[in-house]
């Protein structure tokens, strides 16, 4: 028998280890730096992108009279609609009690919260009089959805605030305040309250998000006959929010491990998270596809327009409406419906990329090519590029959002599964090392 | 609807445009950039981003060409901008039917551009500027607007102002009469303006006349300008754009 | 320490929950509303008493009276003056006349080959010109027909040059019957009588004669327009017959030739013009039955037309049996002049000067629209010749004239109109200033007078014109607002005068003298074809009075743009050029760049752009007119 200690090697502790949490490993300071490095930069081009947009007006963008939305509003939607995610998985942790949900709720509430504060900054740069964001507020058009949706996100993100400070609570310089102890544990009891009341917010405003378009009379493309004052696309919004929620979740989740180099969640939690997206999924789709139909045989020619003619400009064909509803919608929910092929990571992540397409593909729709297609007879089919300041800004959102979640991910502990994986991979080894060693006799625990 | 045939103190302000008329001169165009005080282009504008609250559109369909003057059609029932404004910066006026814009009170959204179909809303993409000196002979009536809000055709509310001061200093009740920029300034006097709610005025006649036609009368939004016009492909093209559309 | 934090942290929250609940932040939120509306850069409107003053437009011939609202001593907005109850509206260009003096191009200060030089540099250079020029000496007048022109034909008469315009100052057609005709009476068009007008290529409706009168609805005459292109005036014409380009003269020698039953002659009009055999025989027919007459002027920012249309016009008319006629072409009085001013020289077109021939050469340019490319009076200067340009803008001729003086221009000075071609008898009205001229301007006439050895100034000289026309005691006054008054109830001369400084405008008594038809042009004419790709202007007025007209043709649609050629769709494939392509364009003259765009408007085969440099770049004279054929047209 060889004589030897048995040394188990430490990874070197990283040189701002006062600030991660005991027990968890990160990388060292110099490779979070190079992985910050880049989106650092973006961060900042997009901010000067920004800065010209608000010094020098929106003609720095490539919007114009017939696009008065564009790239941004379609961004802003499409993020809304995937950190959904976040209220979703809330409510379905706190009020519908999926255990499993718990390994990745605080993963979650930072994806909503960068997604919705990410945003909020887009917005800002798009109104042409940012400084008269409070009119809304005082002077309130209850009959505008626009109305709605500024007064419930504004909300929301106060909850999602509200929600992510028990997270930056627990890190470890912090919690070495005492009344940040006591904060944080009266906070974790009401947190129930916060899940239901970020649920209504987020159902409605998701909702109005969808109402933004479906009551356009003016726009026989979006409009939209539906239940009381709220069009269908108030309710499809709703259910493709929830519908994709889970699968951005299991989709920025199985990135996270990806480049952590780790596992940070049980294989039982992509499963759930897989099954609750394809079961709402092809619900929407069903709701979907009959609203397609009433819309195409009644709303739309009741209004003096066949639905054919609005997809005579090329390139937007029925291959876009059909594209919607079954490669990007029917297709990932038949996938994520069969447990066989959600336990495959491979068929399981790409099913979410799809259903994340899909969604955004739909808010696609519902701006830009709302916009696009002509309504008088004397107009043109137009088309719309953004201009690289937009294009900047955008990058300012997504590098945002990545800088947040990043330093989240290090300094928090945002995957409570991450110490209980941990340990056992380290048993593991320590099985595999002894055995290898003829320490152990070969047993399972 | 184009005639109350009521003694409402109320005036619904309405136009018939004869597109038969229509030259495409323009005057209508530079007429209301002068009334309005609308800047000149700015370096950056082109026709998808200029101002022009009144904007005289060639139409042209199988090798014909007709001119159509678009402004905002004043929408009175639901009126798309007004239900959308989230900070009720649009209003329908009771007293004069006319859908005013305060530019004070906009957000710059762009919600109401999204929301009207006639493409009445302009949006100050930039900073107005005048030339050096230009600003001397700006109307005092009308106030310029600055970067970032939208504005549109009022059908010269400040024009209806000062009427209504004369008529009040004057003791006189009821709807006061006036005359839009454009319409006095075309040549051919192809724009009639006037009360829709007074059977006698001459814009509530030639509104009954045959030929006559709304856009997009079938979404619902009840606009107050009329177009005329004898030819059918013109009339064709007002809404039911079967053959109207160009591929 | 930890005690010190906690305080710290308690203390912070407190005092962000207090300043929520006090005004401060609600305060200051709003201000910056409140700044975000008044920005020091937004600009604050004028303020003054609203008055409002007479005046008549200066911008083109036709002179329509305008009415002009001041906001203290600010002109704001131009409007129709009402006439007779009816107010005839302005074209766009005349709406925004008052922006004028704040041009960005406007030219404010004395130019010695494009950079400033002092005021006095051009008026030596200019005496010394004159004196070694020996009569080769010239003033191009591109207004003719005001007490300006008269004045410049006086000078010129005791300089012995010559006084040169480029569109005469009857318009072209009638210069071109006062040539056939005998008599003191000038022609003029009986529009007021006229069955049919029959226009080859006039803007009759937009810049020939006040817009407000053609366009009436109540206007008596019925309109044909000949014309290769689909202008305003063909879309609006009663019958638009669509020409091929440059067959303008064929189709007047058409009609001749189907009124004298000249077969050979028609059919080779019919082939030239694209219009059948069969229906320019009818149309003959039917003109004749009609109290026809025919008009061919051009747009005033394209020159004249070719001699040859102008004969052939000329013969149709007389064909017609309109000149003389009632409804026709009638005689009028001239506007009556001092006999104190001596003997004018005589008008003879810049075409007409021998190339190279002039030594000095003054060119009054002092409002927009310049109807000839710089070559066109390069070609008749002599090695060494000095030309002085009063310009009111900083492109066109000045840049290439040796000096530019800043001229004062309509609204800063005291001008008169002349009497538009459409008008059945003579006008005076004053165009009364309204606002101050720069600092720097100088009034054309009195700069050329001086050099005259002439100091009188133009106001004086029109009151001598005003003292002219009141001994007649014809016509009628209009004045500005109030009933027209008869000359004859005036009292004075003098009242004569203060009634036309107060607006009112004198137009004569409509008395047909006797125009007796003299040697008119006869068949055979010269027929040209179209080249295979004829490039073809359009024009419209006032593209540059104002920054506003950018409404018209930058931030819409409406009109072409200058830097654009427009094909029909089968020349752009044939080209290989699609919309939006560049192209650039090689004539026998020069060459461009510019932006295709497609319009199923255009005839196959024509290049039209809107005149501008780039057609100018491309353009030569040729029998008088300009015109324009592509020798190759190659992506840019």
């Amino acid at each position: 028998m060889a004589s030897g200690t048995l040394t188990i090697v430490r990874s070197e502790a990283p040189a701002d280890r006062e600030l991660i949490l005991r027990g968890l490993k990160r990388c060292s300071l110099s490779q979070f730096s190079l992985w910050v490095a880049p989106w650092a930069v973006l961060l900042v081009f997009g901010l000067y992108a920004a800065f010209l947009c608000l010094a020098r007006g929106l003609n720095q963008t490539n919007m114009d009279n017939r696009f008065a939305f564009g790239l941004w509003i379609f961004l802003d939607l499409t993020v809304i609609a995937l950190g959904a995610g976040a209220f979703f998985t809330g409510f379905l942790l706190y009020i519908l009690r999926i255990r499993q949900l718990r390994a990745v709720v605080q993963s979650a509430v930072v994806i909503g919260l960068v997604c919705y504060s990410g945003a909020m900054c887009a917005l800002a740069v798009d109104v042409g009089q940012p400084l008269r964001f409070w009119y809304t507020f005082w002077y309130p058009n209850v009959h505008s959805m626009l109305t709605e949706v500024t007064f419930c996100i504004t909300c929301y993100l106060c909850v999602l605030m509200i929600e992510y400070i028990p997270q930056l609570l627990k890190n470890r310089k912090l919690r070495q305040s005492s009344g940040a102890m006591v904060f944080e544990f009266e906070l974790h009891k009401v947190m129930v309250v916060f899940a239901g009341v970020g649920t209504f917010l987020s159902f409605f405003h998701q909702g109005s998000l969808g109402g933004l378009f479906g009551v356009l009379r003016g726009r026989p493309f979006a409009f939209r006959d539906g239940f009381a004052i709220w069009p269908s696309t108030f309710f499809l919004f709703v259910l493709s929010a929830a519908a994709v929620g889970p699968s951005f979740i299991a989709l920025t989740t199985g990135l996270v491990e990806k480049i952590a180099r780790k596992r940070l969640v049980t294989a039982n939690v992509y499963d759930k998270l897989g099954a609750i997206s394809g079961r709402l999924l092809v619900f929407y789709i069903l709701l979907k596809s009959i609203d397609t139909l009433v819309w195409v045989n009644q709303t739309s020619p009741s209004h003096g327009f066949p639905a054919h003619r609005f997809y005579q400009w090329s390139p937007f064909g029925t291959w876009m409406l059909l594209a919607e509803i079954v490669p990007f919608g029917l297709v990932p929910a038949l996938i994520l419906l069969r447990p066989d092929l959600r336990a495959k990571r491979a068929w399981l992540m790409s099913a979410a990329a799809l259903a994340c397409l899909g969604v955004a593909l739909n808010r696609f729709v519902l701006t830009i090519q709302t916009l696009a297609v002509p309504t008088l007879a004397f107009d043109q089919f137009l088309s719309y590029w953004p201009s690289w300041q937009e294009f900047a800004t955008f990058g300012a959102v997504i590098a945002f959002g990545v800088l947040v979640y990043s330093f989240s991910f290090r300094y928090l502990s945002l995957f409570p599964q991450e110490r209980e994986i941990e340990s056992l991979e380290q048993d593991r080894q320590i099985e595999s090392l002894e055995s290898a060693r003829g320490l152990r006799s070969p047993r399972s625990y | 609807m184009i005639a109350h045939n009521s003694k409402s103190k109320n005036a619904r302000y309405g136009m018939l445009v004869d597109i038969d008329r229509c030259t495409g001169c323009g005057a209508c165009m530079i007429a209301c950039a002068v009334e309005n005080n609308v800047p000149p282009a700015a370096p950056t504008a082109n026709e998808r981003t200029g101002i022009t609250p009144m904007r005289v559109v060639r139409y042209e369909h199988a090798g014909r060409t007709a001119f159509v003057p678009m402004m905002c059609q004043q929408c009175e029932e639901e009126t798309p901008c007004v239900a959308v404004c989230p900070q009720n910066a649009v209003e329908l006026d009771p007293a004069t039917g006319i859908v005013g814009q305060i530019p004070q009170r906009c957000l710059g959204c762009r919600y109401c551009m999204a929301a009207c179909p006639y493409h009445a809303r302009y949006f100050n993409w930039a900073d107005p500027a005048w030339p050096a000196g230009m600003e001397k002979a700006l109307n005092p009536a009308v106030a310029p607007r600055m970067r970032g809000v939208v504005e549109k055709c009022n059908f010269c509310h400040g024009r209806w102002h000062e009427a209504k001061e004369l008529a009040v200093a004057n003791n006189e009740t009821g709807p006061v009469a006036y005359t839009p920029a454009c319409v006095e300034a075309c040549p051919s006097r192809a724009i009639t303006f006037g009360d829709l709610n007074d059977a006698s005025s001459q814009v509530n006649e030639l509104a009954r006349q045959q030929g006559v036609f709304r856009l997009l009368d079938s979404i619902g939004t009840e606009p107050k300008v009329y177009y005329h016009s004898r030819r059918d492909w013109v009339q064709a093209a007002a809404g039911d754009s079967k053959e109207a559309q160009r591929g | 320490m930890a005690h010190l934090r906690r305080d710290f942290l308690i203390f912070g929250g407190g005092a962000g929950a207090g300043l929520a609940l006090s005004p401060a932040p609600w305060r200051l939120i709003g201000d910056t509303a409140l700044w975000s509306q008044n920005w020091s850069w937004i600009p604050r409107t004028p303020r003054g008493e609203i008055s409002y003053k007479p005046t008549v437009c200066e911008l083109c011939p036709a002179g329509c009276a305008v009415r002009a609202r001041l906001a203290g001593t600010q002109p704001v907005s131009l409007w129709a003056a009402p006439q007779g109850g009816n107010t005839a509206p302005l074209c766009p260009a005349g709406l925004c006349g008052h922006h004028l003096a704040f041009h960005p191009s406007r030219l404010r200060t004395t130019w010695r080959e494009g950079k400033p030089c002092a005021a006095n540099a051009p008026v030596e250079a200019a005496a010394k010109a004159i004196a070694s020029a020996q009569g080769a000496v010239a003033v191009l007048d591109l207004r003719p027909g005001r007490t300006a022109s008269l004045l410049y034909r006086k000078h010129l008469a005791k300089l012995g040059g010559h006084y040169l315009t480029v569109t005469p100052t009857l318009g072209s057609t009638l210069q071109s019957i006062a040539e056939t005709t005998q008599g003191p009476a000038v022609p003029a068009f009986d529009l007021d009588n006229t069955g049919v007008l029959l226009s080859i290529g006039t803007p009759v409706l937009e810049a020939w004669d006040a817009p407000g009168r053609m366009l009436n609805p109540s206007r008596k005459f019925r309109l044909w327009h000949a014309e290769a292109l689909e202008s305003a005036t063909a879309l609006a014409a009663e019958r638009w017959f669509r020409i091929r380009p440059n067959s303008e003269t064929a189709i007047a020698a058409g009609l001749v030739a189907a009124i004298d039953g000249d077969r050979a002659t028609l059919r080779q009009a019919a082939d030239l013009t694209g219009i059948s055999e069969s229906e320019l025989t009818a149309a003959a027919h039917d003109l004749l039955k009609s109290n026809a007459v025919a008009v061919a002027d051009t747009h005033p920012v394209l020159g004249p037309p070719a001699r040859e249309t102008l004969r052939a016009v000329a013969c149709l008319n007389a064909r017609l049996g309109a000149i003389g006629r009632k409804g026709g072409i009638i005689g009028r009085y001239q506007t009556p002049l001092p006999k104190t001013w001596g003997p004018l020289a005589p008008e003879t077109s810049l075409d007409g000067v021998p190339d190279a021939s002039l030594h000095f050469l003054f060119i009054d340019d002092a409002t927009p629209g310049a109807p000839l490319p710089w070559k066109a009076i390069a070609s008749k200067l002599a090695p060494g010749a000095v030309v002085v340009s009063a310009s009111w803008s900083t492109n066109g001729l000045a840049r290439h004239a040796n000096y530019a003086l800043p001229a004062i221009s309509y609204l800063e000075g005291l001008h008169d109109v002349p009497t538009p071609p459409a008008s059945a008898s003579a006008r005076f009205a004053l165009s009364l200033p309204l606002v101050e001229p720069a600092a720097k301007a100088i009034e054309p006439v009195e700069w050329f007078g001086r050099l005259a050895g002439d100091e009188t100034k133009l106001a004086d000289r029109l009151k001598e014109r005003a003292s002219a026309i009141y001994p007649g005691k014809r016509g009628e006054m209009h004045p500005a607002s109030g009933e027209v008054v008869r000359v004859s109830t005036l009292k004075s001369a003098e009242e004569f005068w203060t009634a036309a400084m107060a607006g009112g405008r004198w137009q004569d008594d409509a008395e047909a003298l006797t125009l007796k038809a003299g040697r008119t042009p006869q068949p055979p004419f010269r027929l040209e074809s179209a080249a295979t790709l004829e490039i073809v202007p359009t024009a419209w007025m006032g593209a540059d009075v104002s920054p506003l007209m950018t409404k018209l043709w930058v931030e819409s649609s409406l009109k072409p743009r200058t830097q654009q050629v427009f094909l029909h769709p089968d020349t752009a494939r044939r080209l290989a050029l699609e919309h939006g392509a560049r192209a650039r364009i090689t004539s026998s003259c020069g060459e461009c760049s510019v932006e295709v765009a497609l319009d199923a408007a255009v005839q196959p085969g024509v290049l039209q752009m809107a005149a501008g440099q780039a057609w100018f770049a491309l353009c030569e004279t040729r029998d008088g007119a300009l015109r324009a054929e592509a020798k190759k047209v190659v992506r840019a």
